[in-house]
Parts: C-alpha cells; sequence; structure tokens
C-alpha cells in the first residue's frame, strides 16, 4: 500500500505545525482575523488538525458536509475570505515542504467544500 | 407578587439576546434553594423576550423513572425533528441530533428553558452538556434552573454543569430578598408587625407569598402552615381534587382530568382562584412545586396508594408515556401495569442513554421475576446486566448475567446462552480479573462453534481476543483477533470487526510489528463510520500509550488528542479518564509541570470515583510535587501504591515503582530494590524510568535487555548520547538530568542550569549538592526560582487565584474570569488554603493581604 500524505511529512507532529502556522498567519489577516474574536483557537486548532490528518490519509475525524454547513452558515465567510484563506493554507502546506502534488491535493480537498462554507455575500 | 431585586439578574438574562442574534448565543445557568424565585425570574425574563424570540419550555420532574429527553419532549413541536426521531425508535446520537435541530431556527433566537434540571435524566444531561457547549455558536440561549440544595458533588448534574466553561456561560444565583424588601411588602399587604415576617421568612420569595396570600390571618410559622391554612379552607371537593392532583409531579394534562379527578373536576377552578393551582399550556399543575409537595404529604398513604392507582389506569387507558405509568403504577403496587410498562421504559431508556434510570426500571420490573414468562426474564436479566455493567456495577452485572444464563439454558437457546455469557465474561473482568473472565468466554465460544456463522459468534471471538490481549498471550490474541474479523466480515457485523481490528492492532505493536497502528487507525475509521464512539476512543488510546513507549510524543499527543476529540464530539465519557491520564504523563515528560500538575490535581481527585486508575496520576502528581519539592508528594506516593497493589496489575504498578525511585532520590531517602522487568512495552518504560533515577539515588544499577534507549545509555555511564536521546524525543527533564551526571563539569553544569529553567527547585538543589561534593567549585548559587518568588510557596496560577479569591470572587467567578473549569478551581483553592495553611477562604484573605498579594 502506498504511503499517505500523512505518513510521508511525519504524521501528526508536522499536521500540527502546518495547523498552528495557519492559524497564525490567519490571525494576522485583516481580512480573516474577525471571523476568530470569540472562538476558541486550542479547540479549533485539535478539531483542525484531526480534520486535515484524516484528510490526508492519517487517523483523524472526518466532519460531513452537514456539519461543516451548519458550523459556517451563521457566520457570513464570503467567497473573498475562503479565497485568502486557501492562499494561506497554501502558504503554511508549502513552509512545511509538503511536495505540490500534495499541497494541492491539500487545497482542493478545502476548495471543494466551498459551498458548505462559504453562506457570505461577496462585496 | 411583583418581582422584586432581581433587575441585575434580569439584566444579564436580557443582554444574552442580542449576541445571541448574532450567532453567539449562552448558557444561563440558574441555581438556588426552593422557593427562591427561580422561575419567577425566568418568566419575567420570557415575558420580555417572546415577542422577539421563539420561546421553548419544558421542565424535568420528580419521578423515580423520568422518561428520557423529558423536557425535550415538552418543546418539541408536533411532527417536528424530535418527535418524528422518537416515534421512529432512533438511538442516542440521532436524538441528540434532533434536539439540537429543534432547538434551531434559523431566523429567529430560540430561548429553551430547562426547568428543575436537578431532576433531569441522563439524556437530558447528554443533551444539556452538548448545547452548553454548542451554544457559543448557535442562535440559543438555554437557560437552566436548578436547586442547588438538591445536587451533591456526587451528583452527575454537578459534573456536567461544573464542566461548562467559557465567556457564554453565565450563573446567576438570585439572592434571598433584603428586609427592606420584605418589610415593604409586609406593609403594602398591612400587616401589623411587618418584622414577624421579615424575621420568619428569612428573605425566602416563596415564603414571603405564601403568607400574604391570605394576610387576615396573621403571619403563619412555615411556608407548609400557610400553604395548609390555604388548603383546608377550600371545599372538601377541592381539597380530594388537590390531593389527587399532588401524586402527579409536573401535573396532569387537562384531558386525563375528568379520569383522575371524577365529579370534583369542577372544584378545581376554586383552588385556582385561590393561586394553588395554574393551567399552563395543555397542564395543570400546582403554582409551584413546594406547593405540591406540602399538598401531597399532608395526605394519608393509604389515599396516595389510592390516586397512584386512578392515575395509572387513566394513563394507560390514554396510552401514556411508559416511565410515567411506571412511577404510578410501582406506588400503587400495580403489577400488571408493572410488567407491562417496565419493560417498555427500560427499553427506551437504555436506547436513549438514559442509563440511570433505565436500570431503575429494570430493577422495577425483575423485583417480580416469578411473575415473568422465562424467555421475557431472561431477556431482560441480560440487558439488565448490561447496563449494570455500564454503570460500573461489576459485582451485580455478574449476578445478573449468571441468572440470565440459566434462564437462557432453560429456554434453550445456545446463541443466547452464549450472549449471556459475553456479557458476564465482561462484567467478571472487571470483578475478578482473568481467571473469572476467561470460562465464560471460552464457554460461549464453544457453544457457538457448532452453530451457523453468527455476529455472537464473531463478537466471543474479538472478547478472547481482548483477553488474551491484555493478558499479554499476544500471538494468540493476533491469531483470534483476525478469526473474529473474517467472521464478522462474513455476517457483516461492524462493532466486533471494529473491536477486533483495535485488539489486533494493539498485539501486533506489543511484539514489535509497527504494521499494528494501521490496524488501529482502520479500527479509528471503521469506528467513526458505525457510529461505534467506545471502539474509536479504545483505538486512539491504545494508539497514543504504544507512541508513548516507543517513545514518538508528537504522535502520542496526535491520537490521544483525537481521542479526547471523539469523546466530546459524540458526548461519550468513555475511556476519557485514562486518556487524559495518558495526557498527564505527556505534559510530564514533555517538562510542561505546571500544566502536568494542574491535570494530574483533577485526575487524582479521589471524589472522581476513578478507582484503581487513579493509581497513575497518583504517582505522576507525587513526582511532579516532589520535584518542586512539596512535602505532601510522600504520602500522595503511599496513597499510589495503595491504590495499585489493590489491582495488581503491572500496567498500573509500574508508573508507582519508578515514582517510588525519583522520589526516594529527591527528598534523600535510599533508593529502592531493583527487581525484573515485566514483559510489556509499559513495563520496561518504566522500569527503564525507574532505574534511572535509581542510579540517581546513588545505587548501581544496569540496563536489562529491551530498555528504552535513553534509559539504557545513561545507565551504560554514557551521558551525553544519552541526552541526545532525550533531546530528540523531546524529554527536557531526563536530557539534563542525564548531561547533569556528565563527568565533563562543562556539560553537568549545563544540565543544571537546564532543571534550573525547568521550574523543578529540588532536582535541582540535589544536583547541586551531588556536583559541590564531587569538588565542583563553579556550582551557580542558582536563579530565584518562580516559587521562591513567592513567599508562601505558590505557583503563578495560585497566586492568581488568591488574588481573585481575595477580591471576594466565588470559586465560579473565578472560573469566569480565568476561562477553566469550576473543578479546577476548587482545586486550586484548596491546594492555596493547604499551602497557606489556613482553612477557610476568610483566612485566606487574610493571608494574602499579609504578604501583599491582594490589592
Amino acid at each position: 500500500m502506498a504511503q499517505t500524505i500523512f505518513e510521508r511529512y511525519g504524521g501528526f507532529s508536522t499536521i500540527r505545525r502546518v495547523v498552528s502556522d495557519f492559524y497564525d498567519s490567519v490571525l494576522d489577516s485583516d481580512l480573516l482575523a474577525h471571523h476568530f474574536a470569540r472562538i476558541d483557537m486550542r479547540e479549533l486548532i485539535k478539531h483542525q488538525t484531526a480534520f486535515i490528518a484524516h484528510l490526508t490519509g492519517g487517523p483523524g475525524a472526518d466532519y460531513s458536509d452537514e456539519v461543516l454547513a451548519r458550523v459556517h452558515k451563521d457566520l457570513g465567510i464570503t467567497d473573498e475570505e475562503f479565497e485568502e484563506m486557501l492562499v494561506l493554507l497554501q502558504d503554511a502546506l508549502e513552509e512545511h515542504s509538503l511536495g505540490d502534488d500534495d499541497v494541492a491535493e491539500v487545497v482542493g480537498q478545502f476548495r471543494s467544500r466551498r459551498p458548505v462554507i462559504v453562506f457570505g455575500e461577496g462585496r | 407578587m411583583p418581582l422584586l431585586e432581581r433587575d441585575d439578574e434580569l439584566g444579564s438574562l436580557l443582554a444574552t439576546l442580542e449576541p445571541a442574534q448574532g450567532g453567539q448565543g449562552a448558557v444561563v445557568l440558574v441555581s438556588g434553594e426552593a422557593g427562591i424565585g427561580k422561575t419567577s425570574l425566568v418568566r419575567a425574563f420570557l415575558d420580555d423576550a417572546r415577542g422577539r424570540t421563539r420561546v421553548l419550555t419544558g421542565a424535568c420532574d420528580d419521578l423515580t423513572t423520568p422518561r428520557a429527553l423529558s423536557p425535550f419532549r415538552d418543546m418539541a413541536a408536533s411532527d417536528g425533528p424530535l418527535e418524528r426521531a422518537l416515534a421512529a425508535g432512533v438511538s442516542r446520537d440521532a436524538a441528540l441530533d434532533a434536539v439540537r435541530e429543534e432547538l434551531t431556527d434559523p431566523h429567529r433566537v430560540t430561548v429553551a428553558v430547562v426547568e428543575d434540571t436537578h431532576w433531569a435524566d441522563d439524556a437530558t444531561l447528554d443533551a444539556v452538556r452538548l448545547l452548553g457547549r454548542r451554544a457559543a455558536t448557535m442562535r440559543l440561549v438555554l437557560v437552566l434552573t436548578y436547586r442547588d440544595d438538591e445536587v451533591g458533588r456526587e451528583d452527575p448534574l454537578f459534573r456536567v454543569l461544573g464542566d461548562l466553561v467559557g465567556p457564554h456561560v453565565l450563573r446567576l444565583r438570585p439572592a434571598r430578598l433584603s428586609d427592606r424588601a420584605v418589610a415593604g411588602l409586609a406593609q403594602q399587604a398591612g400587616l401589623r408587625d411587618p418584622t414577624e415576617l421579615v424575621r420568619l421568612s428569612a428573605g425566602n420569595p416563596f415564603y414571603v407569598q405564601a403568607a400574604l396570600a391570605d394576610p387576615s390571618t396573621g403571619v403563619p410559622l412555615t411556608a407548609r402552615d400557610a400553604v395548609l391554612a390555604r388548603l383546608h379552607r377550600l371545599s372538601l371537593g377541592a381539597q380530594r381534587a388537590l390531593e389527587r392532583l399532588a401524586v402527579v409531579p409536573g401535573g396532569l394534562d387537562s384531558w386525563l382530568l375528568p379520569q383522575v379527578l371524577g365529579d370534583d373536576e369542577a372544584a378545581l377552578t376554586e383552588a385556582e382562584q385561590r393561586g394553588l393551582v395554574e393551567v399552563a399550556g395543555p397542564t395543570v399543575r400546582f403554582t409551584h412545586e413546594l406547593v405540591r409537595r406540602i399538598v401531597e404529604e399532608d395526605a394519608p398513604g393509604t389515599a396516595l396508594v389510592r390516586h397512584h392507582r386512578a392515575v395509572a389506569d387513566a394513563l394507560v387507558a390514554a396510552g401514556g408515556d411508559p416511565g410515567r405509568v411506571l412511577h404510578h403504577a410501582v406506588a400503587a403496587g400495580s403489577l400488571e401495569h408493572v410488567l407491562t410498562y417496565g419493560p417498555v421504559a427500560a427499553r427506551e431508556a437504555s436506547r436513549l442513554g438514559s442509563h440511570r434510570q433505565a436500570l431503575i426500571s429494570y430493577g422495577q420490573v425483575l423485583a417480580h421475576a416469578a411473575a415473568l414468562d422465562p424467555p421475557v426474564r431472561a431477556a431482560l436479566r441480560t440487558e439488565q446486566a448490561y447496563e449494570l455493567q455500564l454503570a460500573g456495577r461489576h459485582r451485580e452485572a455478574s449476578e445478573a448475567a449468571a441468572e440470565a444464563v440459566r434462564d437462557w439454558e432453560a429456554v434453550g437457546d445456545a446463541g443466547r446462552v452464549a450472549e449471556a455469557l459475553l456479557v458476564l465474561s465482561r462484567a467478571a473482568y472487571f470483578d475478578g480479573g482473568q481467571s473469572a473472565a476467561r470460562p465464560p468466554a471460552e464457554r460461549a465460544a464453544s457453544v457457538l462453534e457448532p452453530l451457523p456463522p453468527s455476529p455472537v459468534h464473531a463478537m466471543a471471538l474479538a472478547h478472547l481476543s481482548r483477553l488474551d490481549m491484555l493478558d499479554h498471550r499476544d500471538e494468540e490474541a493476533v491469531r483470534e483477533a483476525r478469526a473474529a474479523i473474517d467472521l464478522a466480515r462474513e455476517v457483516g457485523h461492524p462493532p466486533a470487526e471494529a473491536g477486533a481490528l483495535v485488539n489486533l492492532g494493539a498485539a501486533l505493536l506489543e511484539v514489535g510489528d509497527e504494521s499494528g497502528l494501521a490496524r488501529l487507525q482502520e479500527a479509528a475509521d471503521l469506528a467513526r463510520r458505525e457510529g461505534l464512539h467506545e471502539t474509536g476512543i479504545r483505538a486512539c488510546a491504545n494508539a497514543g500509550a504504544h507512541l508513548l513507549r516507543v517513545p514518538r510524543l508528537d504522535d502520542a499527543a496526535g491520537w490521544i488528542e483525537l481521542g479526547l476529540l471523539l469523546a466530546a464530539d459524540s458526548e461519550v465519557a468513555y475511556g476519557e479518564y485514562h486518556l487524559r491520564d495518558l495526557r498527564a504523563e505527556l505534559l510530564v515528560r514533555r517538562g510542561d509541570l505546571a500544566a502536568a500538575e494542574e491535570e494530574l490535581e483533577v485526575l487524582a481527585d479521589p471524589a472522581d470515583d476513578a478507582g484503581v486508575a487513579r493509581a497513575r496520576p497518583l504517582a505522576l502528581l507525587a513526582r511532579v510535587l516532589a520535584r518542586r519539592g512539596d512535602e505532601s508528594a510522600t504520602d500522595l506516593l503511599a496513597e499510589a501504591r495503595e491504590v495499585a497493589g489493590t489491582s495488581g496489575e503491572l500496567f498500573r504498578l509500574g508508573p508507582v515503582l519508578a515514582a517510588e525511585a525519583e522520589v526516594a532520590w529527591l527528598t534523600g531517602s535510599p533508593p529502592p530494590e531493583v527487581d525484573l522487568p515485566g514483559r510489556d512495552a509499559a513495563w520496561r518504560w518504566f522500569t527503564g524510568d525507574r532505574l534511572f533515577h535509581v542510579r540517581r539515588g546513588g545505587r548501581a544499577a544496569e540496563a536489562f535487555p529491551g530498555c528504552p534507549e535513553g534509559f539504557a545509555l545513561d545507565l551504560a555511564g554514557r551521558s551525553g548520547e544519552s541526552a541526545a536521546v532525550w533531546d530528540r524525543v523531546g524529554q527536557p527533564y531526563e536530557a539534563a538530568l542525564a548531561r547533569a551526571w556528565s563527568a565533563d563539569t562543562d556539560e553537568a553544569l549545563e544540565g543544571l542550569a537546564a532543571l534550573d529553567l525547568l521550574g523543578a527547585p529540588a532536582a535541582s538543589a540535589r544536583v547541586r549538592a551531588r556536583l559541590r561534593a564531587g569538588g565542583v567549585s563553579s556550582v551557580p548559587r542558582g536563579p530565584i526560582t518562580r516559587t521562591r518568588a513567592n513567599p508562601a510557596g505558590l505557583t503563578d496560577r495560585q497566586v492568581e487565584v488568591l488574588r481573585l479569591l481575595a477580591g471576594g470572587l466565588t470559586n465560579a467567578e473565578i472560573a469566569e474570569r480565568l476561562v477553566v473549569s469550576v473543578r479546577t478551581v476548587d482545586h486550586h483553592v484548596s491546594a492555596v488554603l493547604g499551602r497557606l495553611g489556613v482553612g477557610s477562604r476568610k483566612e485566606a484573605a487574610v493571608r494574602a493581604t499579609e504578604l501583599g498579594l491582594a490589592s
């Protein structure tokens, strides 16, 4: 069986660092930071680590479209914000030396969930 | 009576609505003694909120077997998500989802009120825990009222509410009315001597209201006198009607009134005019639960039995709630109703996760075991045994399962005999260990052998593989697990498949086959898809425990956090203690001693009732405290030894022995004797750990085959290489200690400096003394550590808690301020009191001022 992305890049320790760097840049982003004002970041990082671990073929948590829609519905995330998020995620993955194909795979997984994340009106 | 002195509370409640509109909901806990006015406060809030929000209300009732999710049933719209889910007979998870959906309105804020939460059934508590956590991101204001004088520390409600943490949690505790307010009411009512009412009421609004309902008769001595005086002035018909109504907690549906009250129904109007009963929606009930109780207590026992029978009959005729029927049937001694409705109530409760209530119902039915048909009795006993085991009552579970086995044998159903044997074996494992668990498990397998392939057979093989895995018979475990997986796939039984995958993975890892991790992941994935929460959590705990011994700490952390996440997301408490225990070990190993101490204090708390599992946290806590130089370490260690001794399991003893070696070194006691390592990876780890500290205590120790690398190198005197291993693993404390034993003075001093930074002053002091004794003249006096900077020897966190405590905050308020749970604050406060050597918060505040810590 071919190795998964999760295994190739060192398992949880890498994923955890990617997620943590990703949210550092999210909180630095003028466009995105306001969505996280009242969010418990430690909890969020745990959830996101488990989710990305799953998306990369590791042990993790799978969140159905229904669940993702439920938690994002009232946040009013716009297309522009979603695109920004993808860029920051791509940066974080590249910083941790994931290969281009693997970065594209992970970012693509997120991109495909746009309909259950973006509920806000574009500006 | 007007709502007095509740402006602040009402304001706080109303202030939740605007953020809730923006998707940032709240949980409001309204607590206080009976009659303090919790409901009045909530009603005033609802009167104001009603126009702008969707208001839903429900209540928990004082029944012996409250129906699962009863307050949410009250709230459910007809043909709404919850009603449909319950009618379809769904299981717990789907029912919880339906509750959440029921309380979600895309357009408006939902205000949901659960009254009398101290009587909640377990499924309701699950829903409260879930909503309590999710409300922060919902358009929901969840209001819970409860009597805190009815909630003990061991009550499940205490745990659920104590764990609710965050800025979205609001705790209101309406105070007693001031003397002035009571006197004002007394004067308005025309009482000649208002001070008497002030004195007798002690500010309890219920009493004041009862006393003022008929001021012409003067001030009664107690609220009870006041209520009874009013009751006895009613017509006989009305009194009879009230006496019957009083046996129905929560009130009676109005369409049942004719059956229960007969000709006296009309007389209720009189009671309503007197303010003793009220009509709320479809229900006729007493104006206050206390009124109901007073009337019930005043009635003769024989009359109550009659009334219960009438209510049970009426509910049966109307096809009513089985839990309610059972409550009244038991009180009335109506055997027929108990035997018919008991099983229905028990099974529904079990399915929806109301485990305590299910057990009560099973007990009520099986009290009449002789009256039941053998197959019915056998099935009920099997189910009861299963529930008893879930509740941790393993001895009783074994007994019930053994009776079920006998019953099924008499019926002649081999498959069911085997099923009961499996329940028996599981319960027996916890009650009597391997020797008790193995015979029934093996018998189950042999009973099933000649039968066609079945899910029970797959379960039996999976269970056997688990017993073998736990007994370190890894080859057998692997073989049985593989057979179980094949069979489970053949008959299509995912629970057996996932469980066997966990056993297979764990056994493979134990024999050094790393493909075991992939099996555990497979188990976790299957468990997730099938909603088998406990199996998924077990996979995570096994993987985490293994990775801690490899050691691969980051990956261990990933699995452990994943397990905790699964437990939290599914609202399952199973395995949570073990996972938190593993996480605490991880914190200790990473050198995060302050965070570890905080977590371990909670885990080691005897109130947690963790049984033998407390041995590990106690031992770890003793080590952490000993590193700080805290003298209580020795006592904790003795307790750990005692707790571990009762289990006789190496898994629990290993960490205790390692702790003994370290604490002995740190406290200057002679090092313990060295004995041989056991068989499994955990034992090898803790034995290496133990020898590492035995060496520190000055006794020669040698590495053994299979000794973990970092320990082995140190024992061989290769300090630098050992330290490098610990650096790579990520264990700074062990790295520092390895360096400190180096023959190279510079390297040893580097180790000492690292220890100082870690905040382990007792370890630093030992190392300093050793270096000086060894003739190293350049040993620095060392930095002033954080602990010494605070004169009373408190940690930074404890100082923070003390400051807030001295500022007059309650533990709940401190918890909110620090964004931690109330339970954690409880621990900090008792630690602070202990450290300051004072007996009360007041004295602590005085000491804080003396120490210059309070502003």
